[in-house]
Formats: structure tokens, C-alpha cells, sequence
């Protein structure tokens, strides 16, 4: 059994897909490419195939990775490269591809934080950058921000994600520019959705348009490790 | 800005944005330019429910295997797409190209259920098209419509030129084809339209006007002498030799039928009286097995598929089906399921979909219709308790812990004693199972509301008004609740009456259609948007009465406002069938064994 990591690129509109619709999409492109999948036990067998985090719906990317299981060892990452490539849509760009052990933990349970990039979208006037960065600086100086979520058992829960927000910084690239390292993986997150949205509250002083309207969200990397030693997640290195 | 950078910045804005991308796997974009004919299949309902319908791949693949021709596609847009293109005053548009629907030649409308004309109205306004035929001019698309309801589409009449009945796979390129040629020639809207009714299986409204007589319909009278006294339906003969969609769009969201789809055969032989679909599909038309192997090898290479369902209306009908279900997993690898959308209520079936069943055994769906052996007899269902027994035993035997049974409230002839007998049927089920298998599997019951439909035996019957239907509801949960393993669903009672009202609707409905959608009705089919007093407020508005359509018996001597619309079957083969049903009698040849 052979086991391949894979980095890939969304771009353009279909950044709108869940992570679900994207699961399925690649599954699908898989089986179109005829590559020896191997599949899971149980009453629904599906190929082994995941990806390293959920990308929210509107979020393109620039690095995400996935990996997955082939039955041997017969095909070479460059030949599945071009075989994958092959078979999905334009939007979708495959960056690399990698043997690993077939040992060893998986992508999903290394992630601990994800880089993002926020651009203004231009569909309404941008603020001026002072009073971006006055809004930024204030959210930072917060001892914490809180949030109500939807917690295990469906039950509401109060939770501060100030300590989530390793970095944010605001900048002007011929607009309003937000770039954001926020703790994410299976150990708990924040989606940049709702940092961006704390930050429109500490810019205007209300809940302003919905943050995926005035920001053109990417994410740039993930990260493995600790807070303060965080490296970025690759094929090469996980 | 252009159209298409004003709907950008609306998809962050919407809850499911991924239904309006229209780049989906396998999509077909052209150029306008270079189309000598651009058409959009518009089909009034989500992108989910209207991506699950294989009529619409069928019809994009055969005009778009032409390179003159070009057909993009458009669903109705959910709420929140619809309140933001109003707030902009953008128009509704086409999800390939993103051009606006009112920029293309022709408009064709999917018509399933009569739940969805609200749909097809508002469909238009948004496109920013007159709804009424006789508004439109050059400027504007033909709008055409065709599917199941179009064999009676009266309440529709105004708002459309061109119905098609019947197959649509030859019909459809081919009037295309005759916009091309008739446009070289100068022939202009009404020209076209003269043109199109001299052909086989296009219906067009206007050129025939209804009568009435103190409020009540006396037929239909022809204003051309180019429309025909009736019109026939369009039948591709041979479906071996017709094109079928291998390379289907494969949608990114999951859609109501997520899986590929092999149409087995079209039509069936079973000849139930209240059903319309195994009247319009005549005659059965199978595809051989080497076409539907090769068939399906296609679609598992284009889409990448790990189900295909064998479609049809009653797929274990399909002569040998068993070998060819072996033969299709034989060929497509242990990976890929096929599976079968209906069950006939026999051991044979039964035996079918356990053979060929992936994973856990969980629930098998049956439609045993009535809860009676008289009344099966009545509708033609001819099936004993016996077989019911036998078949659901082996099921039980092979493991499958759960059933799902279909009936109908206020079937023709039906008394307390057939809603009973649900409940009869039901717990003799469970003691058979129980003595004979020690199993205790979980029931669910299902029960929809009869609605006649035109062109079948019980086209004359009313549907039973709507308090009763709730009180038989009622009597039949009442019946159900000793049985605490059986779970009881019915459906919207209101919403079935509506059904009934516009399936056999003259065209004194549109006034009613268009009111109701000013009226906001949409997405009526969805029981979270159906409001039954807004639709009765409308009809008030109107001095109509909608029990005039869904409740009386109409004489088999009085004309129906379908009469000039074959389906196939005679008028005067339905009546017998309808007296013989009266008198329990089995259907005779005729009728059965779908020939037409």
C-alpha cells in the first residue's frame, strides 16, 4: 500500500464549495482517473482519501494538502499528479505530490493553525487604512473576545477566541489588506469569518455587512506545531 | 458592470452558492457567436431537485451534440438569489454563459408537477419577460414547455407558445432545427408558429381557443387551419438507437439523486388506473443489454460515479434483470453499486435487491397503494396479501430490518373499511413476521392523497374533499397507534388538492396562477413555503371556486379540457377501464401491457 500526499490550489468560483462537495468532487475525479484506490471497511466502503482541514465555504486557497491511500506503489507522484490533474476542473490546481510513509500521523491530526489573507473586495468603498489598523490594534488590546457557539449536544456555549489570534496585521496593496495566523486542527480554531467580523464591529461600532461580501478571503498555509514554533505543513516535511 | 461581475458579487451573499456556478464536470459552454440556435432548459424548481431529473441531461445532450445548436440551463433561484436579483433589477440568467434568459431564442420549461407553475410564472418575471404570450414580441424568446404536465397544460395556455408532448430527445433538436430554418426565411413569430403546429407533437396554445357555456367548458375550437384537431405525442421508437446522456453534468452539491442514472426501459406494462405516467410513457421501449452495458462503462468512465440507478417505471420488470444486473457489476468492478429505484412487491424483487444490495440492510420501499385486496382490485394493483406476506418475509428472512409502504387516501370506491384494512394489512403483517420469522422489523406507513389525472382511468373522479381526507388521516394514525412499531406519514392534504385543481385545470386557472405568484407563491411542491389559505385567498379575489375543478365527477360524455392532447390511450379505452374498475374487473389487454 502506498500512501501520497498532495498539495492543491483553489482558485476562482470554486472557492464556494463545502469541504463536503470538494470531498466528493475529488473522489469522483479519482475514480475518473482509474488510480488503484483503496477503501475503507464497513458497510459503506469509501476510498481513503482526506484532506488536512475543512476550507470554509468562500475561502479560496494556495496551499492546501490531502492524502490518500493507493494500492501499490505502481504510480509515481508526478504521474498521479498529471493523471488527477487530468480529471478536475479548471479552478482546481494541483501544486505537488509526494510519497510517505504509509506510518505515521495524518495530515488532519498535525494541523494546529492556518495563515489567511483577507483583500478587500471593492464591491463597497474601502475604509481608510489608519482606521483599518486603529480597528486592529483595538481587537488586539482586548483581554478577550467573546463568542456563543453551538457546542457539543447542540448547547450553547461561551467561548474566548482572543487567545486563537496568534497574529493579525493590516496593510494597504492597493487596498485594504488583512493578514491573519489563527489557530486552527482538531484541538479547536477560529474561522477568519468571525475575526473578520469582530473586526468590522471594532472598526464601525456595529455588525456591518457580512464579512465574506467585503473581504476576499485566501488561505495561505497551514501550520504544524506549537504556538510560537509553528511550521508550515508540506508534503516534504509531514 | 457586466451581468456576470453583478452575480459574482451576489454569490457571497447567497446560502448556497454553489448552485448558480454553471461549471460544473462535464458542463457544455459555446459560443454564442457561433450557435446558429441558443436555447435554455429552464426547469422550475432548486438546482438540486432539477439536477436530479435525467429528462434534463437527456435533452442537454441531444441539442448540444450539435454544433449548430446550444442549450445552457437555469433552475428557479432560492429565496435569497431571488430577493437580491429583484433588489438590483438584474435579470434571471443562464448558468452556463451567465447572459440573461430573455437573450436567447428559446425558453423551454421542464414541466413535472403542477406544484411548480408558480414556479415557471415567476421564472419569467424574473427573466424580465412578459408572462403572457400575446405581450411578447420579436425582442423576446418562444417560450416553450414540455414533461408530464403538458399533457393537460391548460391553466399554462397563455403564458406559453409552444407545448411539446411527449419524448423530447428528436422533438426538441428538431424544432430548433426549424427556428434556424424558418429565421433564414424571414418566417417572424407567428410565422414560426404555423409552422411548428403543422408539425407532429408541438401543441400551440394559441391557435385554439376553449368555449364555455355558464361557467362550464364545451370544448376546445381550433382558430387555424394549420393546428391539427388533435395533437399526437412525440414517441422515439427505438431507444437503442437514441442518445443517451453517458457524460452527464455531475453537480458539485449533493443533489436529491446523487448517482448516475441508466434508463432501462420507457413505459410500463402494469396499467394501474390512477397512474398518468403509465399512460403519456407508452408504448415500453427497452434498451437491450449491450446497449445499456456499454451504456453504463460510459458514464462510470465521464463521471466517476460509484452508483448507478436502474431507472424506470418499474425497473424489475426489465426481461431478465437479474442477469443483467450481474453482467453491469460483472463489467464495472466490484466498486460500483447498482441499484433499483422502485421494487415491485414480489419475492422475486426482493430476491433482486438483496442480491445485488451493498452494505447494511436497512430499509426496503414498497407500494402496496391500497390497504385492501377490493380496492387493488379497483386500481388495478393486483397483488394479494399472500404475495405481500411472502415477499416482505423474504426480506425479513434475508435480514432487512425496516419497510417502507406507499399508500393512497381517497381512492375511487374507497371506504372506511379500505383505510382499515392499512391498519389490518399492517398488523397481520407483523404478527406473520413475528410467528414466522420471530422478527419485529419497523413499518413505516406512507400515505399521499389521490389526485385524477387526466388521461388515465379515474380521470373522471373527484378527489375527495379536503375535510374528509383529513378525517380518513386521522382514522387511519388512530388505527396505526396500537401498532407501536409503525410510523405513520401523510402529506399535505392541502397541497394535493391543488394538485388536483390545476390537473385538470382549464385555462380559467392562469388568471389564478398569475395572481398567486404576484400573490408571492413559490415553491409550492415544499411543504415550508405551501400556504393553501393564500392560495384560496387568491381564488376568492378571483370569484373562482377551486372545489369547480378538484372535486366534481365529470360525465364521460362532457368534453375535457384535454381532449385535443393524445397520449395514446383512447378516450373510449379509458371509459371501459373506468367501469370496469367500478365493478372490480381486471384491466383488460388493452389497457395493459402498455401498448397504445
Amino acid at each position: 500500500m502506498a500512501r501520497i500526499c498532495f498539495s492543491f490550489a483553489v482558485t476562482g468560483e470554486l472557492k464556494y464549495l463545502s469541504h463536503l462537495d470538494l470531498m466528493r468532487l475529488f473522489q469522483r475525479a479519482l475514480r475518473r482517473a482509474a488510480l488503484p484506490l483503496v477503501y475503507s471497511q464497513g458497510f459503506n466502503p469509501h476510498p481513503r482519501l482526506s484532506l488536512a482541514a475543512p476550507l470554509p465555504v468562500g475561502v479560496s486557497a494556495a496551499r492546501e494538502l490531502g492524502e490518500l491511500f493507493l494500492a501499490d506503489d505502481s504510480i509515481a507522484p508526478e504521474q498521479f499528479l498529471k493523471r488527477l490533474q487530468e480529471q478536475l476542473p479548471a479552478g482546481l490546481i494541483l501544486n505537488g505530490a509526494a510519497a510517505k510513509a504509509p506510518g505515521g500521523p495524518s495530515l488532519a491530526a498535525q494541523v494546529s493553525a492556518a495563515r489567511y489573507r483577507a483583500a478587500w473586495s471593492g464591491l463597497t468603498p474601502s475604509p481608510p487604512a489608519a482606521e483599518l489598523q486603529e480597528a486592529v490594534a483595538r481587537l488586539l488590546s482586548l483581554p478577550e473576545i467573546r463568542i456563543t457557539h453551538r457546542g457539543k449536544g447542540g448547547k450553547e456555549a461561551i467561548a474566548d477566541i482572543r487567545p486563537f489570534i496568534y497574529e493579525l496585521t493590516a496593510g494597504m496593496e492597493g487596498g485594504p489588506v488583512l493578514e491573519m495566523l489563527l489557530k486552527a486542527g482538531s484541538s479547536g480554531g477560529v474561522s477568519p469569518y468571525l475575526v473578520l467580523e469582530r473586526l468590522e464591529q471594532a472598526r464601525s461600532g456595529a455588525a456591518g455587512e457580512a464579512p465574506a461580501f467585503l473581504w476576499n478571503l485566501q488561505r495561505l498555509a497551514l501550520y504544524r506545531g506549537e504556538a510560537g514554533s509553528l511550521q508550515e505543513l508540506t508534503c516534504a516535511g509531514a | 458592470m457586466s451581468l456576470d461581475k453583478e452575480l459574482q458579487a451576489l454569490l457571497p451573499r447567497v446560502q448556497k452558492p454553489a448552485r448558480y456556478l454553471g461549471n460544473e464536470w462535464n458542463v457544455v459552454i459555446k459560443d454564442h457567436a457561433q450557435a446558429a440556435v441558443r436555447a435554455v432548459l429552464a426547469f422550475p424548481d432548486l438546482y438540486e431537485v432539477g439536477m436530479s431529473n435525467l429528462g434534463l441531461q437527456i435533452l442537454y445532450a441531444a441539442v448540444n451534440s450539435r454544433p449548430e445548436m446550444l442549450l445552457e440551463r437555469a433552475f428557479a433561484p432560492a429565496a435569497d438569489m431571488e430577493a437580491l436579483l429583484r433588489e438590483r433589477g438584474l435579470p434571471l440568467f443562464a448558468l452556463e454563459s451567465k447572459k440573461p434568459l430573455r437573450d436567447f431564442d428559446l425558453l423551454g420549461f421542464s414541466l413535472q408537477y403542477e406544484l411548480s407553475y408558480t414556479n415557471v410564472l415567476n421564472m419569467l418575471d424574473l427573466a424580465q419577460i412578459p408572462l403572457y404570450a400575446n405581450a411578447r414580441d420579436e425582442r423576446y424568446p418562444l417560450v416553450a414547455a414540455g414533461g408530464p404536465c403538458a399533457f393537460n397544460p391548460e391553466p399554462l395556455a397563455p403564458f406559453i407558445d409552444i407545448f411539446l408532448l411527449g419524448d423530447g430527445e428528436e422533438a426538441l433538436p428538431e424544432l430548433l432545427a426549424e427556428l434556424i430554418a424558418l429565421r433564414s426565411r424571414g418566417a417572424g413569430r407567428r410565422g414560426t408558429l404555423l409552422a411548428l403546429a403543422a408539425l407532429p407533437g408541438f401543441y400551440i396554445p394559441q391557435f385554439y381557443r376553449p368555449l364555455y357555456r355558464g361557467g362550464s367548458f364545451q370544448g376546445i375550437e381550433r382558430l387555424e387551419s394549420a393546428a391539427p384537431p388533435v395533437v399526437a405525442k412525440r414517441t422515439v421508437p427505438d431507444l437503442d438507437g437514441a442518445v443517451f446522456p453517458t457524460a452527464p453534468i455531475v453537480p458539485y452539491l449533493e443533489v436529491v439523486h446523487d448517482r448516475g442514472v441508466l434508463e432501462l426501459f420507457r413505459g410500463c406494462s402494469r396499467g394501474c388506473r390512477f397512474c398518468q405516467a403509465g399512460v403519456i410513457y407508452r408504448p415500453v421501449r427497452r434498451r437491450s443489454p449491450e446497449t445499456l452495458q456499454k451504456l453504463a462503462c460510459e458514464t462510470l468512465q465521464a463521471t466517476g460515479y460509484d452508483e448507478v440507478s436502474l431507472a424506470s417505471l418499474s425497473s424489475s420488470d426489465y426481461p431478465h434483470i437479474d442477469a443483467l444486473i450481474s453482467d453491469l457489476s460483472a463489467a464495472a468492478g466490484e466498486r460500483v453499486r447498482f441499484s433499483l429505484p422502485s421494487l415491485r412487491l414480489d419475492s422475486f424483487s426482493v430476491g433482486l435487491a438483496d442480491r445485488f444490495h451493498r452494505g447494511r440492510r436497512g430499509s426496503l420501499t414498497f407500494a402496496p397503494e391500497a390497504g385492501t385486496e377490493r380496492l387493488r382490485r379497483v386500481i388495478n394493483k393486483n397483488i394479494s396479501r399472500e404475495d405481500i406476506f411472502a415477499a416482505i418475509g423474504a426480506a425479513v428472512a434475508a435480514g432487512w430490518q425496516a419497510f417502507k409502504l406507499y399508500f393512497m387516501i381517497g381512492l375511487p370506491t374507497e371506504t372506511h373499511d379500505d383505510i382499515e384494512g392499512i391498519a389490518r394489512l399492517c398488523r397481520e403483517l407483523l404478527d406473520h413476521l413475528r410467528r414466522a420469522y420471530g422478527k419485529k422489523p419497523r413499518l413505516t406507513v406512507s400515505a399521499s392523497v389521490f389526485v385524477p389525472k387526466p388521461h388515465t382511468p379515474f380521470q373522471w373522479e373527484p378527489q375527495l374533499p379536503l375535510g374528509e381526507v383529513e378525517r380518513r388521516q386521522r382514522l387511519l394514525a388512530q388505527a396505526l397507534k396500537p401498532l407501536r412499531v409503525v410510523d405513520f406519514n401523510w402529506h399535505e392534504a392541502g397541497a394535493s388538492f391543488l394538485e388536483a385543481v390545476f390537473a385538470r385545470g382549464d385555462r380559467r386557472l392562469a388568471q389564478v396562477l398569475e395572481l398567486a405568484q404576484r400573490r408571492g407563491c413559490r415553491f409550492d411542491g415544499w411543504s415550508e413555503f405551501f400556504s393553501l389559505e393564500r392560495w384560496l385567498s387568491v381564488f376568492r379575489e378571483l370569484e373562482l371556486d377551486p372545489a369547480d375543478w378538484a372535486y366534481r365527477r365529470y360525465t364521460h360524455e362532457e368534453p375535457l379540457p384535454w381532449d385535443h392532447l393524445a397520449a395514446g390511450v383512447p378516450k373510449a379505452v379509458l371509459v371501459r377501464e373506468h367501469r370496469r374498475a367500478l365493478a372490480e374487473e381486471a384491466a383488460e389487454n388493452r389497457f395493459e401491457g402498455g401498448q397504445s
